[in-house]
């Protein structure tokens, strides 16, 4: 018997978590990783932002408004005389900071509303399910231009809105994980030797219900974006001086006879980062679905 | 000697949309030390309900455990606080699941989950679980243990995978196994290898196992006492000497001639029991095997027949064969 054991070839040691695989996987994935490499970029440039733009956001030449490209201003200037390059460029801070907190304190929210409707079940469960259901009647950007308003201007208010509305959908999504997970059999197997409900919780079915999660992270960035500049294009986000993308297509929507480009490369910019998420998303969505077809498929 | 433990008059009731449906319907019986008992029946019989009820784990909704004892170590389980049985599952009484290949969470590693039990019930740090493990892993034959420690549960086949759940299992070095058709996912030979590590486990260890089976082999093989299960009742117990050479119940003579022996003619054909399980919504009266048992009489389909001795340690339900 032991000669038998001893020909089975010791297998590579190269035990891949999914985390890694998935990693690996949306790398192969063609658009995902265009949109991967434009993240990138964009976050090297709010990251970098001081060391890249050409001037300060703020300096004002009121000799010098609306010029449109020179070599002194590659993008040429606003209506006050500000560099627009340098704008856009802190802009991107503004973007990326509502996309990326909007998202995650929408999803620490909903995420944990949603464990706890799909693990408790029965009234607490139906209640906060008429909750999510009552938001779903209100057209986003309506819902958080209204809280917007409420809340009054401000950067700040465009998340807390945004995580207000943004939450349900996480809920839903992770309560349905929840309700899936916990049937089976490992769930099970975890009751059976002795687990407490919390740790089951934990270590069993959290981690299998993020899946669809990290999916909608990635959209949900790019949505929080176009939200922040919707909402400062209508005047109650970003307060001036500030640069934020959305808001210079509004100062550059004004002049868009005279200095087509003011408006037209912010938009292109909202336009490039909110694809560059999907784009992640799709690849995201792609990789974990034959992986959970695999684990789960056969019983 | 005081049974390890006592299970009485169990029922177990799930609610449907057609109804409620009694599962088991007041099964008892005794495990020892170091004993393999075996209930025997159909699928949809109530064996895994009553593995499952023994530890309060039937899912509830829709199941619901409506009476009876399952007393152990001093203690009702089925009256036991939450702490109580968590410090008793997995630790005193140790489960293995049918399903190998869902039964392991896939994104943790197989050290992990194997020395998980040891993290819960011994209090070992994660290092202390996972070098525990790697010898568990090493009992149950899987080579090269400490290389594959770190594998995730899709990195292994159905077999290995099974072996890990009853690495798990025997982890704690628990009182008692249930083993809830642990080998019907795998071929003959591996299931051979499975069953001869808990036998392994008995014979050193002092450990009971229940093992939960349809297959009649499996138990000539390895089981010392038998129960045979039909529609959530006891209907023969004896040891697996006696129920072999003189079975009793109609039920348990259909079983076994249902199955080919290697002693048997060649030219003996196999009979089946004629009809079908009987409906659990809407039971027959008097004895539940009635509707298909050759030798039924009015007294058959009127009173369901209690356990009755009809020889040492060997207990049968019916009203005929009781008469000899």
């Amino acid at each position: 018997m032991s000669e038998v054991v001893g020909a089975t070839p010791a297998r590579p040691a190269a035990g891949r978590s999914p985390l890694m695989s998935l990693v690996l996987a949306v790398g192969r994935h063609r658009l995902a990783s265009v949109g991967l490499v434009v993240v990138a970029l964009l976050s090297l440039v709010a990251l970098l932002a001081p060391l890249l733009a050409p001037y300060s956001p703020y300096e004002q030449d009121l000799y010098n408004v609306l010029s449109g490209p020179s070599p002194a201003h590659w993008l040429g200037t606003d209506n006050v005389g500000r560099d627009l390059l340098s704008r856009l460029i802190y802009g991107t801070r503004i973007s990326l900071f509502v996309g990326i907190v909007g998202t995650l304190l929408s999803a620490a929210v909903g995420v944990t509303v949603g464990l706890i409707a799909g693990a408790r079940g029965g009234l607490v469960d139906a209640i906060i399910m008429r909750i999510t259901d009552a938001f779903l009647c209100f057209p986003p950007l309506i819902f958080i231009l209204a809280m917007s308003a409420a809340l009054g201007p401000g950067i700040h208010n465009v998340i807390l809105s945004f995580a207000l509305f943004g939450w349900t959908g996480f809920a839903r999504i992770i309560r349905g994980q929840v309700l899936l997970v916990r049937e089976l059999p490992y769930v099970e197997a975890a009751r059976s030797i002795g687990m407490s409900p919390l740790r089951i919780m934990w270590r069993h079915i959290l981690p299998n219900t993020l899946a669809p999660i990290i999916v909608a992270v990635s959209i949900s960035i790019g949505l929080a974006i176009l939200v922040e500049s919707g909402v400062s294009f209508l005047g109650l986000g970003v307060q001036p001086p500030t640069a934020s993308w959305g808001k210079e297509l509004r100062v550059g929507f004004t002049y868009i006879e005279t200095v087509p480009l003011f408006s037209i490369v912010p938009g292109l910019l909202i336009a490039l980062a909110v694809i560059a998420f999907n784009f992640i998303g799709d690849g995201l969505r792609d990789a974990l679905d034959p992986r959970l077809r695999g684990a789960m498929g056969r019983s | 000697m005081t049974a390890r433990l006592q299970v009485r008059d169990l029922v177990v009731e799930y609610r449907t949309r057609d109804g409620v449906v009694r599962a088991v319907n007041g099964i008892s019986f005794d495990l020892h030390r170091g004993e393999i008992l075996a209930l025997v029946g159909e699928s949809g019989c109530g064996k895994s309900a009553t593995a499952l009820a023994m530890l309060r784990l039937i899912p509830d909704p829709p199941g619901r455990i409506v009476g009876g004892e399952v007393l152990f170590d001093g203690l009702d389980l089925l009256k036991a606080d939450d702490a109580q049985i968590r410090a008793v599952r997995g630790n005193r009484i140790a489960m293995i699941f049918q399903e190998p290949m869902t039964s392991l969470n896939p994104v943790h590693t197989i050290g992990d989950q194997v020395g998980e039990p040891l993290r819960l019930h011994r209090r070992l740090t994660r290092p202390a679980a996972i070098a525990r493990s790697i010898a568990l892993l090493g009992t149950v034959n899987i080579p090269h243990a400490e290389a594959r420690i770190g594998d995730y549960p899709h990195q292994f086949s159905g077999g290995m995978r099974q072996r890990a759940m009853m690495a798990m299992g025997m982890a704690c070095v628990p009182d008692i196994i249930v083993a809830d058709e642990p080998t019907t996912a795998l071929d003959v030979t591996v299931q051979a290898q499975l069953l001869d590590l808990l036998k392994h486990q008995v014979d050193t260890h002092g450990t009971s196992i229940l093992l939960i089976t349809h297959n009649l082999g499996v138990v000539a093989r390895y089981a010392d006492r038998v129960n045979v299960i039909y529609a959530g009742r006891v209907v023969e117990a004896a040891s697996a000497d006696a129920l072999y050479a003189r079975p009793t119940h109609p039920y348990t003579i259909g079983l076994l001639r249902s199955v080919p022996r290697l002693d048997q003619p060649a030219t003996e054909t196999l009979a089946p029991i004629e009809g079908q399980p009987p409906d659990p919504l809407d039971l027959p009266a008097g004895c539940p095997f009635h509707p298909r048992c050759p030798l039924a009489t009015a007294q058959c389909r009127r009173e369901p027949p209690p356990l009755r001795a009809v020889g040492d340690a060997h207990h049968v339900a019916c009203w005929v064969a009781a008469h000899g």
